[in-house]
């Protein structure tokens, strides 16, 4: 899902605007070590802080927080990432089941 | 749409002569120096007038004039105007022609260039106050938007700097505050409730400032219509981009062989190619866009060095006792009524100063010897310290006399 008000988006230090979850795992993988862990260090950790403030997924968000290597952050934003696509696919598989069900009634 | 705010700081300090213990009391002006050296405040402003003022006033007045739509602003210390009154009118000239173009705003900020809001906010406001009285005789200008030495910047501040009438301040778009948010938005300052903040966008403005010049760097070179495209595409992704360097950038700190002068010549008609791109001074940004949220900044943020903190001027024992010791005699120095003292003593404030004690390493040292007249902090920290006990003398001597004046 991409965020539709500019407010929202997530600004980088090398001025690069993320709109959607997809878009912070491509400038994971893209980003020189100065501007990836100018948004994550000892101090503070912004994607975390934006991905439960604007993208409301507490669930990544902390797992994120703990995180400090760039590989296991992108690893686990692409599990939640696959994690998320598998549901979805389950529930449209689910309603395209009941929506065949009801038809053949 | 996305508006360009540039704001060009103007600044240079009085610098403090070599000053030896044994010229303490011999009434000799610290000030004053007509050596070679690099502590010659008329002969320094000369080669900074000729290199950079009055080659870049000459570049701004042309586009001023070609593009009515360009718009500038310029934050001057108190000190600076006064030295150009002193010693290069003719650029004081030259800066008051940009200001008759009306295009162009003035930001308030301590007369002195100090760091007074820390220590004392009494005389804070004073010096803001003279602040904008030089800025009101010199252009007929009273500043709206403030911008305090160095970007120094908190809630606090702009909680006093709001009730002091400002409609604005501005900032360094530091990580550390902003996070994930852009500083290409307006915000409002915690625990206010009108004034707006404007934050640097610290990338584009260093893209300029810092980086013009690097042959290593990998935009290299750096041209009007590559950074145009990059100001251009923040259309979408925010209302403003605010560009905030010194002025000096222009000829001094990047010089003319750099083609500085031809990059800024083309920029406006670069970033006007564009019609979602405009200029808009601080006033004017203030008064078109809202703020989108609340900035809360407890400590204190700088535009100064990587750390963006006050350890530039307060990170060592040097320049915490040269300033504890210059701010304890703010009693006694306002209570003597002499004017000139009182002007000494306020000269003393000036940041540079303790930059010049500051002895942080790395990347940073070299950027704090760049700027140095001294051959060392040290060196810097014994003159600013014999100057205060000729200050602390003149003060002795003028109690004793007013008492005798008393008496008889």
């Amino acid at each position: 899902m991409a965020i539709k008000n500019s407010e929202q988006y997530f600004h980088t230090c090398d001025n690069t605007e993320l709109k959607s979850v997809k878009d912070m795992l491509a400038w994971m993988r893209e980003s020189n070590d100065d501007s990836f862990f100018n948004h994550i260090n000892s101090k503070r950790n912004d994607f975390a802080g934006w991905i439960s403030t604007i993208l409301k997924d507490n669930v990544l968000a902390k797992k994120i927080d703990k995180l400090k290597d760039r590989e296991e952050i992108i690893n686990a934003i692409e599990e939640r990432i696959d994690y998320k696509n598998k549901k979805k696919n389950k529930k449209k598989n689910i309603i395209s089941k009941l929506k065949e069900a009801i038809m053949n009634e | 749409m996305v508006s360009v705010c540039i704001y060009f700081q103007v600044h240079q300090p009085y610098r403090i002569k070599e000053y030896s213990i044994f010229e303490i009391g011999k009434d000799i002006d610290c000030f004053e120096d007509s050596s070679d050296s690099n502590t010659n405040n008329a002969k320094i402003l000369k080669k900074v007038s000729n290199k950079c003022y009055l080659p870049a006033n000459e570049v701004l007045l042309e586009l001023l004039n070609n593009h009515p739509e360009f718009k500038i602003s310029f934050s001057f210390s108190g000190v600076f105007l006064e030295q150009l009154e002193q010693y290069e009118p003719e650029v004081l000239e030259s800066f008051q022609k940009l200001i008759d173009t009306t295009q162009v705003e003035i930001l308030a900020e301590t007369y002195h260039h100090s760091l007074s809001f820390i220590y004392s906010k009494e005389e804070f406001k004073e010096q803001v106050k003279l602040h904008k009285e030089i800025v009101q005789r010199l252009f007929g200008i009273v500043p709206a938007v403030f911008r305090n030495t160095e970007l120094i910047y908190n809630n606090e501040i702009a909680k006093e700097v709001e009730s002091m009438g400002y409609k604005g301040i501005l900032a360094e778009g530091a990580d550390h505050i902003l996070g994930w948010k852009s500083p290409n938005f307006l915000y409002r300052p915690a625990n206010t409730s009108n004034i707006k903040l404007l934050l640097k966008n610290y990338k584009l403005s260093d893209d300029i400032a810092f980086r013009f010049s690097e042959n290593t760097w990998k935009e290299w070179p750096l041209t009007a219509s590559k950074y145009a495209d990059w100001i251009t595409k923040v259309n979408g992704n925010g209302n403003v981009v605010n560009l905030f360097m010194d002025y000096e950038t222009f000829g001094e700190h990047q010089w003319e062989a750099t083609g500085i002068f031809n990059f800024l010549h083309h920029l406006p008609s670069e970033i006007l190619k564009h019609p979602d791109n405009d200029f808009k001074t601080p006033s004017e940004i203030i008064n078109s866009y809202s703020t989108i949220g609340t900035c809360d900044v407890e400590k204190y943020i700088s535009w100064a060095d990587e750390n963006r903190d006050l350890s530039a001027w307060l990170g060592n024992d040097m320049q915490h006792e040269a300033i504890n010791k210059i701010y304890s005699l703010r009693d006694k120095i306002l209570s003597s009524n002499n004017s000139d003292l009182i002007h000494k003593w306020r000269k003393l404030q000036t940041s540079d100063h303790y930059y010049y004690m500051s002895t942080k390493q790395f990347s940073d040292g070299e950027v704090h010897k760049y700027f140095s007249p001294y051959a060392s902090p040290y060196d810097a920290f014994i003159s600013f310290m014999n100057v205060l006990h000729d200050l602390e003398l003149e003060l002795s001597k003028d109690e004793i006399i007013e008492e005798v004046t008393t008496i008889t």
